[in-house]
This record gives structure tokens, C-alpha cells and sequence, in this order.
């Protein structure tokens, strides 16, 4: 039996009608073939079958299979990495293991055709969530950073930090100025490194000294093994050609305390000051 | 108007010459030999050392080297001689099993490519064209029109006498002749389906031909070889137990969790041709970051593993990363070093790590030999097993406050191929250091799935360099920080005059002194995205190497 097609508005849709499973043969519909995969590409059943399926898989396949589809509590496989679902288009795999049962699994007759496909539409409902290939439904989650210790953060920071930074100076109102606990987290413990590529990264003080004797300062532009360039005191651009030790040069970098903190930094440490700084308000 | 005919004479002439100019290109006899004047295979021979013999280019004469033709390639496809430019005779060649309708850009050259008898064959995903090595003039251009999917990167292609074999991103394995691109065959290597997709060069070893895939949605990693000729299956090896009595099976906690654990051996190995061995770097384990749903060590993920070509058996494998959480694979190219080990020679292998590990294991029997950590960074382990794989430290997984963890994602190493130069005896890699944050975003007991599951921020690279290792021990004979620190993706170049090709990942190419890592000439090309190589050519010595979608060709006047 040849599977029919329904055309809704402006979307084109798949839809599967037969006796049998074994006797589908899916017509594919692409409605997104911008998609990055190929059952993304393919069109969904209209939302009151989604609906229906789910309602199905409450009742049928949720104890097994998690109502997440990832897994239940009497051991049913992951169905969002399963061979069976991935290989089905509309039905006609997932319902021949719902007719015929597969290894642990029980056969369900009590599901007939109809009830087949608005369960398989469910389930490619929502891996149809994921964004890319290979990328899983979205799990919503919110991170818990603030486990620390403030009281030892503040400790460690007037030992450790205080040298270069001041709650009441550079650091006074942190957490309201970096309001998202994972990115003053990130912010605090980079230090600023991961923004030392650009223009925004802090500034790293350099000296050159010409074959002559005659030294040039500034800031930092860009360097590597060649070639180096600055910006003087002044505002002025200069740069230079490097070939192994000539021009010296001599690089004050402000992060270099920070780099050696993250060989010694444990997660403890790092969750105690993120506490302490959360306080400074 | 005379000018008009002859162009349009030529147009009708070349195709005539390139099809007068059959019969095989590269034999399996000759992908035997070691690198020479030819590039023949991905690594330019079997042994993955990418060392060159031409001596042209050498400590001296190095600083000589001048731009012979630079070049963009053309994604277009085409139709024909165009009377108004007469510049294109190029027909496009169309393949593939999509629809046409998705045109996924992907310009990068990020492989390989080959070169033989002054023409090159490079690809991308999607594409294959072949090209004149004396100008870069294309030759023939195959467009591949895709099913979609993931298109990260081809890692180059393989002669089979005067077919010319490429894996596309939707997972097939493509047959063209060699001469004018038309297509001999196409066969499926793996499910797109299953949300794999297909990076690898393939492999030839005699009449068989060996691919790899790649996956992010926790299928079973495999590898597999195919017949030359005619694209038929003769085995597959999976990296991970599928079976109920698989080895491997109870270092995961089910059969459930082994077969969708990954592995997938995505970028090429090396062959031994003494004991018929495949020898290749297989993929970490999945999902990636929730370790929490498989624990075990996850056999035969992360390992390094051998392969009987004949059968598709495991003749050995060791662990160079037992339970990875990091999404640090071991697929890296490992190298066949005929070495000499407590006075005694040995035949060995060496790979240097993603996870920031470099390893000698004897490559008959694959008995370990020397474990060392070649990162300043990497701080996962705990320590380092009697038999030589390091230990996993599991409070360096994600968390949800946060875990400050080194190397990053993409590792201390990746697919960017080293070197091995047997005169000085050193491996060459790039070290990249650097850390990041890590947090659990799904700490449900199941685990998640693929690289789900977590959420990253780079903190900053740091002490990132060069290394020439010592492959007895692993540790440094000379190493060159880059300045700044900050982390380079380049591969390697080595040859018998003493050089070492590489990037700097402050967008030139240098040239080291293979010996003491003096650098002796640069180039600002931009960052390259293939590794470097070099042919001869009229007894002339090429360097080729691709920035993005350009080609650049070095050599001496």
C-alpha cells in the first residue's frame, strides 16, 4: 500500500496510512533541506498527531523509556541514539518492533497503525529538538556555581591576590558588574588571557633595544619569532623586524601571576573566591 | 579571432591528451616505497614519518625559497569552454546522491594532498579536483551534490593504480578515474541516518582500500575496507564490543553502553607492511563528557590498535586513554619508527596524544615501551598505570560549580599530522596549552549523549610550543614556546636535509633546523590548514602548502 501525502498550507507534511508496518514504504517530504540532517530535513506530522503519539507513549512506553526517551526506570534503551528510531522515517521501523516486540521488549497490540505512527511522530518530534548533527534535545539546567566557601575565598584572595587587586579598588561591585555567576567565574579565573589576542586584553608593556643601544617603549601590539609592533607613550606606531635575540626585547606581562595560578588553582579554591567575590556587591 | 581559435583548438586538444593518457598512476607495488619525489598516499608513504628524501631544499637554500603560484580553488561548478574569458575548459564532473539543492561551503583544504608526476589531486568536502603542480591550473574538478550533513573537513585521498578513491560527508567512498575525473563508483560506508559523517583519506593497501568515519551521537565507532575495484564490503572492525562475549565488553557497564560508546577512527593510520598491520588511533568514548553512564575503561576507545588488513582482526591494542571524559580522542596519526631500544632494534610505533601523552609501544606485539607527558599543562591524570597509560583523575571531569581542566577540547595535539626524521631520531608535534572551565549541565545518572551534556569556556593559552621528542623516552631534545603562548594547529613536514616545515599559528610557515630547532625561514602566508609537503617536479623541489581555500607553491630559481 502506497503511503499518501497531505499538503498543509504553506509546510509540506508526510503521513503514513497502511494495514501493516512491513507494508509502509514512507514517501519522504524534505521541508527544511537546510537542515544538517537527514530526518531534520524531513517534514513532522501535523501537531495534534505529535500530541496524540505523546499521549500514547505516557501510557505505552514510558516506564521503559523515560519520558524524556532517554531511558526509563524498568531499563528500556535510550530511544534518541537508538538504531531502530534513527533508521525510521515514518513509522515503519519503531512499528514493527512495537508490533513484534525485540529482545526484552513485549509486543503491543494494542497499538494499531494509526497509533504506530502518531507514536513514531512523537519520538522524531523531539529528536527533530536537536540543533546539529550529533547534538542531543536541549536540557534545561541551571549551573549552581556559588558552592564555595566565601569566607576561605576571601581569605585566599587577601593572600594571594591582594598584591594587584583590591576588593575596594579594581574589584569593588565585581558581581554587579559581571551579574552571570559562570562568567565572573570564567572572568576572574582567566584573568583576562583569553582576551589577550585582542584589543581588549590588558596591556602588556614592552621594551626593544636597537643594535645602537637606543631603546623604544609602548604597549604591546602584536608579536611572534619575525616581527614585533607597538604602540609608544606618545601614540605612535612602531615595529620591528626580529631575527633571534635582535632587537632585545623585554615583555612585562601583567598576566604572568595568572598563568602560574592556574597550574596551582583547585576547583575548591576557585569556588570558594567566586563566593567571595559574588559579595562584593 | 586567431587568437579565438587556437583557444578554442586547445580547448578541443587538452581533454583528447588527458584521455590518450591512461593506465596506472600508482600501483599498490609502489605505495610501498618511502616518500621521495612523489607524494603517493596521505602520509606520503605507509609509515606516517613525513620525511621527505629530496635534499633540493635544504639548511643553505632554504632562504631561497620564492612563490612558484598561488591559487584559489574553484567551488563552482561548471560547464564548460567560456568563449568570453577563454579561460575554463573545465567540465564539472557531478556525482552524489543528494538532490543538488544543498550547497554547504566548506572551503578550507584541510588534507592532504597527492601528488604524482607533476599533477596534484586535492579535496574537499564534496569536491576533487586534479591540478597541473607546475602552475595550479586545474586539470578535471568533481563535485560530489551531498545528502548534508556535518561538513568538517576532507582529510585528503588515496590512488588505487588509475583510480582516484575520497570519502564525502554523507558517507560514501568514491571511485573516479584518476585521469578525468568521471566517476567508476560510489559506495555507502556508514549510515548518514545514524548521524555519521566521513572525513578520513582512505587508505590502499594492495587491492583493498581502508576507510574510517566519524560520529557525535554515540554510534559505534569502525573501520573498514572495502575492494578497490569494485566498492564491495570485505570487513569491518568495529572499536567498541557490539556483541554479548566481544572483547573489551567488561570495561563498560553493558552491551547497551559498549555499542553506542564511539571510537570512531576518524583521521588515517599507518600500515606495516612486514606483518600485514593496520595501525591507527581510535576516537574517545561516548557520550563524550558524562563518563558517569560507562564507567570502565572503555575498551578498545582512546587506544591505539592494530589490525590485521588481510582479516579486519585485532592483532593488539593499548589504551593511550582509558575513560576518557574530555572528548580527547587518540585518533592522531601515529608513526612506524625502526628504532633502537635498550641497544636492541626494535620495530616501533609512536603517536603523541590529544589528551597530551606521547607513547612507544613495540608495533608487532604491541608491548609498551615509554609513556611521557609532553604537555606543561595537561593536569587530568593522577599518574601513570604499570602498563604505561595514564590514570584519569576524576575530579578533572565536569562539575557543576566548574573544574579547571587542561589540556582544552581540542587537545594538546589533534588531527594535524607530526613528524619522525630517523636521522635525528626526534618526533616532531606541536604542544598546545591551555585550560578551561568545564561544568556538568545534565547530571542525570544516564549520562548524555554525544558531546551533550556540558558547557566551556576557554581561560586562555598558555606556554603552547613546539616539541622535537626523543621517541625512546618521549621527552624534549629542543622545544620552541611560541611567542605569546598561545596554541598552533599545524602539521609537519621533515626531510633528509635537515628541515622541519611547520606553522606558527602567527600566520607564517617556518622552517626549523631539524637538529637544534633554530629557525632558519618563515614565510607570512597566513595560518596554514593542511600540512605542508613537498615533490619534485622538472628536478625541482615544491613546497605546497594550503591557507584556507588558497594553495601556495614554494621553490628555487
Amino acid at each position: 500500500m502506497r503511503s499518501k501525502l497531505y499538503v498543509l498550507g504553506m509546510t509540506l507534511m508526510v503521513w503514513v496510512h497502511a494495514s501493516n508496518a512491513q507494508d509502509i514504504e514512507p514517501e519522504i517530504v524534505i521541508a527544511n533541506p537546510n537542515a544538517t540532517f537527514l530526518a531534520q530535513q524531513r517534514a513532522l506530522p501535523p501537531a495534534e498527531v505529535i500530541a496524540r503519539g505523546e499521549a500514547l507513549y505516557q501510557v505505552n512506553c514510558r516506564m521503559c523509556h523515560g519520558g524524556d526517551l532517554r531511558g526509563g526506570e524498568q531499563g528500556g534503551p535510550n530511544l534518541l541514539r537508538s538504531g531502530i528510531v534513527l533508521n525510521d522515517i515514518a513509522g515503519e521501523v519503531i512499528g514493527q518492533v512495537i508490533t513484534e516486540g525485540v529482545g526484552r521488549m513485549p509486543s503491543f497490540g494494542n497499538l494499531v497503525q494509526n497509533d504506530i505512527a502518531a507514536v513514531a511522530g512523537f519520538i522524531h518530534s523531539i529528536l527533530a529538538t536537536a540543533e546539529r548533527q550529533g547534538s542531543t534535545p536541549p536540557v534545561d539546567f541551571d549551573l549552581d556555581i556559588l558552592v564555595g566557601d566565601a569566607a576561605a575565598g576571601e581569605r585566599y584572595f587577601n593572600q594571594e591576590c591582594s598584591s594587584c587587586h583590591s576588593a575596594s579598588g579594581d574589584l569593588q561591585g565585581i558581581s554587579s558588574r559581571i551579574i552571570d555567576d559562570y562568567e565572573l567565574q570564567n572572568a576572574w579565573v582567566g584573568g583576562g588571557l583569553r582576551r589577550r589576542g585582542d584589543s581588549s586584553g590588558p596591556t602588556q608593556n614592552v621594551i626593544v633595544t636597537l643594535a645602537d643601544g637606543g631603546r623604544v617603549s609602548g604597549s604591546l601590539l602584536r608579536y611572534d619569532d619575525f616581527f614585533l609592533s607597538l604602540r609608544t607613550t606618545t601614540g605612535g606606531y612602531r615595529s620591528f623586524l626580529r631575527n633571534g635575540d635582535s632587537p632585545r626585547i623585554e615583555i612585562d606581562d601583567p598576566l604572568g601571576r595568572h598563568k602560574e595560578l592556574l597550574a596551582e588553582l583547585t576547583n575548591k579554591t576557585i569556588h570558594d573566591v567566586t563566593a567571595y567575590m559574588e559579595t562584593l556587591k | 579571432m586567431k587568437n579565438l581559435i587556437l583557444l578554442i583548438l586547445l580547448g578541443c586538444t587538452l581533454p583528447i591528451q588527458l584521455l590518450a593518457q591512461n593506465g596506472v598512476v600508482v600501483s599498490p607495488d609502489e605505495l610501498l616505497n618511502d616518500l621521495d619525489g612523489d607524494w603517493r598516499s596521505y602520509s606520503g608513504d605507509y609509515s606516517g614519518k613525513r620525511y621527505s628524501s629530496l635534499t633540493q631544499i635544504d639548511k643553505d637554500t632554504v632562504k631561497n625559497l620564492t612563490l612558484a603560484w598561488t591559487t584559489e580553488m574553484n567551488f563552482t561548478t561548471r560547464s564548460g569552454f567560456d568563449p568570453f574569458t577563454g579561460s575554463s575548459n573545465i567540465v564539472t564532473k557531478i556525482g552524489g546522491e543528494g538532490r543538488g539543492d544543498i550547497d554547504i561551503t566548506s572551503g578550507s583544504l584541510k588534507g592532504s594532498i597527492l601528488e604524482v608526476n607533476g599533477i596534484l589531486y586535492v579535496t574537499s568536502p564534496d569536491h576533487a579536483w586534479a591540478m597541473d603542480a607546475r602552475d595550479g591550473s586545474e586539470i578535471w574538478h568533481y563535485h560530489w551534490e551531498t545528502l548534508g550533513g556535518t561538513h568538517i573537513g576532507s582529510r585528503g585521498s588515496a590512488i588505487w593504480n588509475d583510480s582516484l578513491l575520497f570519502e564525502t560527508p554523507d558517507n560514501f567512498l568514491v571511485s573516479v578515474n584518476i585521469h578525468t575525473g568521471e566517476e567508476n563508483w560510489h559506495a555507502e560506508i556508514a549510515s548518514f541516518e545514524l548521524q555519521y559523517f566521513s572525513t578520513m583519506a582512505p587508505i590502499v593497501v594492495g587491492n583493498r582500500v581502508i576507510v574510517g568515519t566519524g560520529n557525535d551521537l554515540d554510534q559505534p565507532g569502525f573501520t573498514q575496507a572495502f575492494d578497490a575495484s569494485t566498492g564491495e564490503l570485505l570487513w569491518r572492525f568495529y572499536s567498541v564490543p557490539m556483541n554479548e562475549g566481544d572483547p573489551g565488553l567488561d570495561t563498560w557497564p553493558s552491551l547497551d553502553a559498549a555499542s553506542h560508546g564511539g571510537g570512531n577512527a576518524w583521521v588515517p593510520g599507518v600500515y606495516d607492511p612486514e606483518t600485514d598491520l593496520y595501525i591507527f588511533g581510535t576516537g574517545n568514548p561516548t557520550p563524550a563528557y558524562t563518563g558517569v553512564s560507562r564507567p570502565g575503561d572503555n575498551l578498545f576507545t582512546c587506544s591505539l590498535v592494530a589490525v590485521n588488513v588481510t582479516t579486519g582482526e585485532m592483532e593488539w591494542y593499548f589504551q593511550t586513554s582509558p575513560h576518557d571524559t574530555h572528548d580527547w580522542d587518540s585518533a592522531q596519526t601515529p608513526i612506524l619508527i625502526d628504532g633502537i631500544i635498550d641497544g636492541q632494534p626494535r620495530k616501533l610505533v609512536s603517536t603523541a596524544s590529544r589528551n597530551g601523552y606521547f607513547f612507544t609501544v613495540d608495533r608487532v606485539t604491541g608491548e609498551h615501551i615509554a609513556t611521557n607527558l609532553y604537555s606543561t599543562t595537561a593536569n587530568w591524570s593522577s599518574r601513570i598505570r604499570e602498563n604505561g597509560s595514564p590514570e584519569p583523575n576524576p575530579i578533572k571531569d565536569a562539575t557543576i560549580a566548574g573544574s579547571l581542566v587542561s589540556p582544552v577540547e581540542g587537545g594538546v595535539a589533534n588531527w594535524q599530522p607530526p613528524a619522525f626524521n630517523p636521522d635525528t631520531g626526534l618526533f616532531y608535534t606541536q604542544e598546545n596549552n591551555g585550560y578551561n572551565m568545564l561544568y556538568l549541565t545534565d547530571p542525570d545518572p544516564r549520562g548524555s549523549m554525544g558531546l551533550g551534556g556540558k558547557q566551556r569556556d576557554e581561560i586562555g593559552d598558555v606556554d603552547s610550543a613546539f616539541q622535537a621528542i626523543d621517541y625512546k623516552t618521549g621527552k624534549a631534545v629542543w622545544r620552541h614556546e611560541w611567542p605569546g603562548g598561545d596554541g598552533v594547529a599545524a602539521g609537519v613536514l621533515t626531510t633528509a636535509s635537515g628541515l622541519v616545515f611547520t606553522g606558527d599559528g602567527r600566520n607564517n610557515m617556518v622552517a626549523f633546523d631539524a637538529e637544534n630547532g633554530d629557525l632558519l625561514w618563515h614565510t607570512r602566508i597566513g595560518n596554514m590548514t593542511n600540512p605542508p609537503q613537498t615533490f619534485m617536479v622538472d628536478d625541482r623541489q615544491y613546497l605546497l602548502v594550503a591557507v584556507r581555500d588558497r594553495l601556495f607553491s614554494f621553490v628555487m630559481y
